[in-house]
């Protein structure tokens, strides 16, 4: 890596640490709100490096940077960051401060462990600025399901482990809610904004592919979720377990289809 | 956002029967169902995966044989498939009716997210429209041709269509990364009958009549090799040919035939038929081994009475593809219409081309022939209304996540 980005990439990783520590401290802390305001400084300052190295990278690409295994995690990792800094629910729901730190700081770290940060060139059907709005579409929408099942998880242990009347499980219910109905549309406008590449470059807007199979499974969950939540008054751990199965389509959707499914199939040919 | 109340349905067998299909419980049901069925065509084989599959597992045939009567082995085209989807239709076309009653009813951010939510339900009536056109009226096939050749039909699954025009292919291009400004090297496979790049040379000296002659590398041209001022004769003349061309020399151990390893001039040779006065040969020259001659077997030749190098400076055809990933493939074509052009459009991968209707997507090449492409051609009469379907959603969707709420926080 060029030394600008890898020192903006490494500072972005350090500045998610010790937002985690932040939020894990104030999470035990007497005097939230000061701390708070440092939890989310320190985001902002961290996300901003972050993207810093990505427009570095999208000037040295000479492309936006969103096209292998491992530019997606950085994005998936900024959007995580970006989504619950644009939602109100970080005020409410502190313990939603450590996860986002945290998965932002691990997924930097998974990256550029485990996956080539070398900037290779792109194959003819990718050379297109549909790929940008496509993958940035998805991606927001996937930090916001990202954010809202960790909200689902942390609200069935609360709700276990507290009374009924739980205040902090009441925001963390809201904040499922809430990023779910963003995140849905973000999603949307991704499946959309993928047909209409596809039709760009192949003439066919929809082919049933694994993948797109599995992000139209992914859709289906959550206007199950937006229905129960939002016409039937569904709340607390049906909604969460709903969640919690939306963004395992997520993941599913995002690793398993590549390893499991076309695994299946190139097994089968 | 608080959770709406649902209207009750009436009493009347219509009013029933309108009341399930709009019902949000018949509605999540269905979804589920067609989200199983999603399930289980992506997991399964579908289609012409299914043959390879079971050539793999022979002892699944049975079991495929009853997946293959339910229509699991097809599953996204099967009857009931199709008929979930036109279910789903009626139940959306339903609720969006009902929506337009409770829109008239209420005022300020509750109209404004019914309208919202009947715009995202309507837009599915859309998108699942227009993939019913395609199904019924679209068309899809091939079009394969050569550089210079014009075709008035594609090929489809069971045979062709007409092309209500003709389509000519003026040039094919592969650009490749960092050489984008380059022009292609001159291609094909060694046997063509000419072609030449600067440098190849091929210089010829008969010590007995003390001449030499530098001739250009030119495949299938006849060089005469005769003393200056005198007349060419059967007597004082030699005949070089340069039959083939191979940018790496190799010789296939199995058959003994001569290959090229690569399509990189590693190891240029030029294979030359030789003709004089009592002396008639054939040989390889190499321009890395100028001393090493060899006859078609393999075997050195006898020193003949010409002695004769090839000097290459990066080979004759540099390389048949273009080296370096590939960046892109382009089409230049021309639309044909009685007898005058009248189109002239590049076509490559991410863009398209479209005329009359039908759409030239740039799909295929042969990196043994790279005179030849594959365009798909595509006739969708379906995608403005899929494409308003998207945009219906995209604004609905908008208004009933944030318009709405945002309004809402307004009013409170
Ligand atoms: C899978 C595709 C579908 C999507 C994306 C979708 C989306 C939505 C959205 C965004 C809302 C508004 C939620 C809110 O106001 O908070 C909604 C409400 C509703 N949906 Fe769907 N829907 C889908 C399928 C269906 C189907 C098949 C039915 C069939 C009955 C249906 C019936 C309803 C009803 C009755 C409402 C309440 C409408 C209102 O009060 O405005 N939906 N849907």
């Amino acid at each position: 890596m060029d030394p600008d980005m890898e020192l903006t990439f490494n500072l972005s990783l350090v500045g998610y640490l010790a937002a985690s520590l932040f939020a894990a401290i104030n999470l035990f802390s007497k005097n939230r709100q000061r701390l708070a305001t440092v939890v989310t400084a320190t985001l902002i300052a961290a996300v901003t490096v972050q993207t810093v190295y990505m427009g570095l990278r999208w000037i040295a690409a000479e492309r936006a940077p969103f096209s292998n295994m491992f530019e997606s995690l950085v994005l998936f990792a900024w959007a995580v960051v970006v989504v619950h800094l644009a939602l109100r629910i970080r005020l409410d729901v502190p313990v939603l401060g450590v996860v986002t730190a945290l998965f932002a700081a691990l997924t930097l770290a998974y990256a550029s462990t485990f996956f080539e940060s070398a900037i290779k060139p792109l194959m003819p059907a990718l050379r297109s600025n549909w790929l940008a709005v496509h993958v940035f579409t998805c991606f927001m929408g996937y930090g916001a399901f990202a954010l809202a099942s960790a909200a689902s998880v942390a609200y069935l242990i609360v709700a276990r482990a507290g009374a009924p009347a739980n205040g902090t499980a009441a925001a963390l219910d809201t904040a499922t809610a809430k990023t779910i109905s963003f995140g849905f549309l973000f999603l949307t406008a991704g499946i959309i904004t993928g047909a209409v590449w596809a039709n760009s470059a192949w003439g066919t807007y929809w082919s049933w592919d694994p993948k797109e199979t599995w992000s139209l499974i992914t859709w289906f969950i959550y206007a199950v979720f937006m229905h129960c939540r939002f016409m039937r008054g569904w709340s607390g751990r049906r909604a969460a377990w709903v969640s919690i199965a939306g963004f395992a389509s997520v993941v599913f959707t995002y690793f398993g289809v590549n390893y499991l499914l076309s695994g299946l199939h190139s097994y089968a040919k | 956002m608080n959770p709406v109340t649902v209207e009750t349905p009436s009493r009347s067998f219509t009013g029933m029967v309108s009341g399930l299909f709009a019902s949000v419980k018949f509605a999540v049901t269905l979804v589920v169902i067609i989200t199983a069925a999603c399930v289980v065509g992506s997991v399964l084989p579908q289609g012409t995966e299914v043959a390879a599959y079971l050539e793999r597992n022979p002892a699944a045939s049975g079991r495929f044989a009853v997946f293959g009567k339910l229509g699991l082995t097809h599953v996204f085209h099967s009857w009931w498939f199709m008929g979930l989807l036109a279910v789903f239709s009626v139940s959306v076309a339903t609720c969006s009716a009902r929506r337009l009653a409770t829109a008239r009813r209420t005022t300020g951010y509750a109209r404004v997210r019914s309208l919202g939510s009947m715009t995202t339900h309507i837009s599915l009536l859309c998108i699942l429209a227009g993939g019913i056109i395609r199904g019924m009226w679209g068309e899809k096939g091939d079009i394969e041709f050569r550089e210079g050749e014009t075709k008035g039909f594609f090929v489809v699954e069971k045979g062709w269509r007409p092309l209500p025009f003709a389509l000519h292919l003026a040039k094919f291009e592969i650009e490749t990364y960092g050489q984008e400004n380059k022009p292609r090297g001159s291609r094909g496979t060694g046997g063509a009958a000419s072609g030449n790049a600067v440098g190849e040379r091929l210089v010829v000296s008969w010590p007995e009549k003390k001449v030499t002659a530098d001739f250009p590398v030119q495949i299938g041209i006849e060089r005469v090799l005769a003393p200056k001022d005198q007349a060419v004769t059967a007597e004082n003349s030699f005949h070089v040919k340069v039959l083939q061309y191979v940018p790496d020399f190799s010789v296939d151990l199995q058959t003994r035939q001569v290959r090229s390893r690569s399509n990189r001039p590693n190891n240029p040779a030029i294979y030359v038929a030789i003709v004089g006065p009592g002396y008639q040969n054939h040989r390889w020259l190499f321009a890395k081994f100028p001393g090493f001659n060899t006859r078609p077997g393999g075997s050195p030749t006898e020193a003949g009475p010409l002695t004769m190098t090839y000097e290459s400076q990066g080979g004759m055809r540099a390389a048949a593809m273009p080296s370096g990933p590939i960046k892109s493939f382009k089409s230049s074509l021309k639309i044909v219409e009685d007898g005058k052009v009248v189109r002239d459009r590049t076509v490559e991968v991410n863009s398209p081309f479209a005329y009359k209707g039908y759409t030239f997507f740039q799909t295929g090449y042969n990196p043994q022939d790279l005179t030849w492409t594959s365009l798909q051609v595509v006739r969708d009469p379906g995608v403005p209304i899929v494409y308003a379907g998207f945009a219906l959603m995209l604004a609905g969707l908008f208004t009933v996540v944030y318009v709405s709420p945002r309004m809402a926080a307004r009013e409170a």
